[in-house]
């Protein structure tokens, strides 16, 4: 009975590895039947010009110090500033006899 | 309450008087019988007490009567023309701040001219300034009150922004000034008349600087002498307007002149703001900055101990006022650390109007608190100096509290324009670090002084600084410090690196 058995697995196994053989083969000859009339083309004549060339992204040489500008904050009250004198005008007055 | 209590008092006093037919002491030390001034209980007796205190020259012991009278007194009818005249004498010489504390409606009972004032001043204090106006107007035009009823409306003025009315206004008050002095032989009132004529040149040139004419502004401000009280205060408006007509080199000079020996007790914070400010404009920045750690260093802990002293519990009555008397009298009122400050602000305080005035009153009052101890001794005469008395308290109270009340001002004015200071500063700085960022060039070669960068008019002199500050030179110092400001301007990359600060 066990030698049966393994008989019957080792069967199995090779129709699987040929039922595999066989679908790649397919496959295969199936994709070179629709690929066959492409041709491909290139530039024959293509100019760089380095100088134009960009580059993203920071350059720092080793040698650098560089400081970066933070976002300036801007005061909501200004400077102190006399646009008239009406507080010492109130107070002359209150002292007045 | 203590009107009241008062009100008793008095009548009782002048029902014994009645009954003993006791006498009054009269200005030439004459006894008057008091049985031939007021008989049986009549409702005009405190009329009459102030008309016969007031024609025999006491006026200080007639204002309780005046007053009383006119809170009793049921309408204008009940006011006699003896009364009235008698109460704009005695408003004329105890003044009328004792008056102002009456009700409105009792007031307005009487025609006598200086009520009108009192009540102007009154509604102006309460804030109500159209009252105010349309009292003053009922006061008469050759008034002696006149020329401060046309300070008070030309400030009104100038607080509502109404230009022509409060430029014709201060005019007529200088105009108004000249002509009391014209009139009067009193050096005493001369002096007055020409303090109220410099307050008014000092109004018409803010007026000028709030409506940006800052040329006639400097040309009032420069038409106040020296030699009045008043004049270290210009200094700071002076400042000012040369600020606002971008001449930051006068307004340095200008301020500095407070820093002269001279006028060393008339230390004004806003005059400290207004340098460093003036450094900064010109992109002088480490000399702001210096200006800003002097303030701190020396004023911060001066202000402490003003504020120390301030929230202290002084159990004498009347402390601060007080304080200045001992002061004067060379005693030790202060302790070690708070002579220094307390000291040049109590200076400050004694040139006052206000304090002048309301020490003159109360002068007044205690000479003739002497006067009546004098007379014999009688119920009226106890009477007659327990009003005086009351008379004195109020002015002591008016002065502590004026006093108290100024150095209150100034601690906050030092708290005030420390913060502002702070500000400066921190814009110093963002101008320095922005200047690193942008590459620029801070400073020139910071050469100082020179004449070329000296504007300078027709009107105004110039000395060079020789060490020292002259008297005739006070006011009139301008720096020559050229601006660094046009040297920021340029890269200094471009030039081959830095020459200034960095």
């Amino acid at each position: 009975m066990l030698y049966l058995k393994e008989a019957i697995m080792g069967i199995f196994k090779w129709i699987l590895v040929v039922t595999c053989l066989s679908f790649f083969c397919i496959r295969a000859f199936s994709q070179e039947a629709s690929n066959g009339n492409v041709i491909f083309k290139y530039k024959k004549y293509e100019k760089f010009n380095l100088g134009d060339m960009s580059i993203k992204g920071d350059v720092i040489t080793p040698g650098d110090i560089s400081v970066k500008k933070r976002k300036f904050i801007k005061f909501e009250e200004g400077l102190f500033d006399r646009k008239n004198f009406k507080d010492l005008v109130r107070k002359d007055i209150r002292d007045l006899r | 309450m203590r009107s009241k209590q008062s009100f008793f008092v008095i009548s009782v006093l002048i029902l014994w008087i009645f009954a003993l037919s006791a006498g009054i002491p009269s200005a030439d030390g004459k006894v008057v019988k008091v049985s031939d001034l007021v008989k049986g209980n009549h409702p005009r007796r405190f009329e009459r007490m102030a008309v016969f205190l007031e024609r025999k020259g006491y006026f200080y012991s007639a204002v309780a009567f005046a007053k009383e009278h006119l809170v009793r007194a049921k309408s204008e009818k009940h006011l006699s023309d003896d009364f009235n005249q008698s109460l704009e004498r005695i408003i004329l010489k105890s003044g009328g701040e004792q008056f102002s504390l009456l009700n409105e409606n009792h007031l307005k009972k009487s025609y006598a001219p200086s009520i009108f004032y009192v009540l102007g001043k009154k509604a102006y204090d309460e804030g109500d300034f159209k009252k105010s106006l349309n009292y003053l107007d009922d006061l008469p035009r050759t008034h002696r009150f006149q020329a401060e009823a046309h300070y008070i409306r030309a400030s009104i003025f100038l607080l509502q922004e109404k230009k022509d009315l409060s430029e014709i206004e201060f005019k007529r008050c200088i105009k108004s000034t000249k002509f009391e002095k014209t009139i009067t032989q009193n050096d005493k009132k001369v002096r007055f008349f020409n303090l109220i004529q410099e307050q008014c040149l000092m109004g018409l040139g803010r007026l000028y600087y709030q409506n940006k004419n800052y040329d006639k502004a400097m040309k009032s401000f420069d038409a106040i002498p020296k030699k009045s009280y008043i004049w270290p205060y210009t200094l700071l408006e002076k400042g000012w307007t040369a600020y606002k007509q971008k001449n930051y080199n006068r307004t340095l000079g200008a301020v500095v002149t407070l820093k002269a020996p001279l006028l060393e007790s008339y230390f004004s914070p806003e005059a400290e703001v207004l340098m460093a400010l003036s450094y900064h404009k010109m992109c002088l920045y480490d000399d702001s900055i210096l200006v800003i750690e002097n303030f701190h260093k020396n004023y911060e802990s001066k202000a402490k101990i003003l504020k120390r002293y301030l929230s202290q519990k002084h159990e004498q009555p009347y402390h601060y006022f007080k304080a200045v008397i001992e002061r004067q009298s060379g005693g030790k009122s202060f302790g070690e650390e708070e002579r220094e400050i307390l000291n040049s602000l109590i200076t400050q305080i004694q040139k006052e109007l206000f304090f002048n005035l309301n020490l003159q009153l109360l002068n007044g009052a205690r000479r003739e608190i002497k006067k009546l101890r004098k007379q014999k001794n009688s119920f009226l005469k106890t009477l007659l100096l327990e009003n005086t008395k009351d008379f004195e308290e109020r002015q002591l109270f008016l002065l502590s509290r004026f006093v108290q009340r100024k150095l209150v001002e100034f601690t906050n004015d030092m708290n005030f324009y420390s913060k502002e200071l702070y500000k400066i500063y921190l814009e110093n700085l963002t101008e320095m670090k922005t200047a690193i960022y942008e590459q620029k060039k801070i400073a020139n070669t910071r050469g100082r002084g020179d004449l070329r960068n000296v504007k300078r008019k027709d009107t105004q002199y110039f000395w060079k600084f020789r060490g020292g500050f002259w008297a005739d030179e006070l006011g009139e110092y301008v720096f020559g410090l050229k601006s660094n400001c046009e040297g920021a301007n340029k890269n200094a990359l471009s030039k081959g690196g830095h020459n200034g600060y960095f």
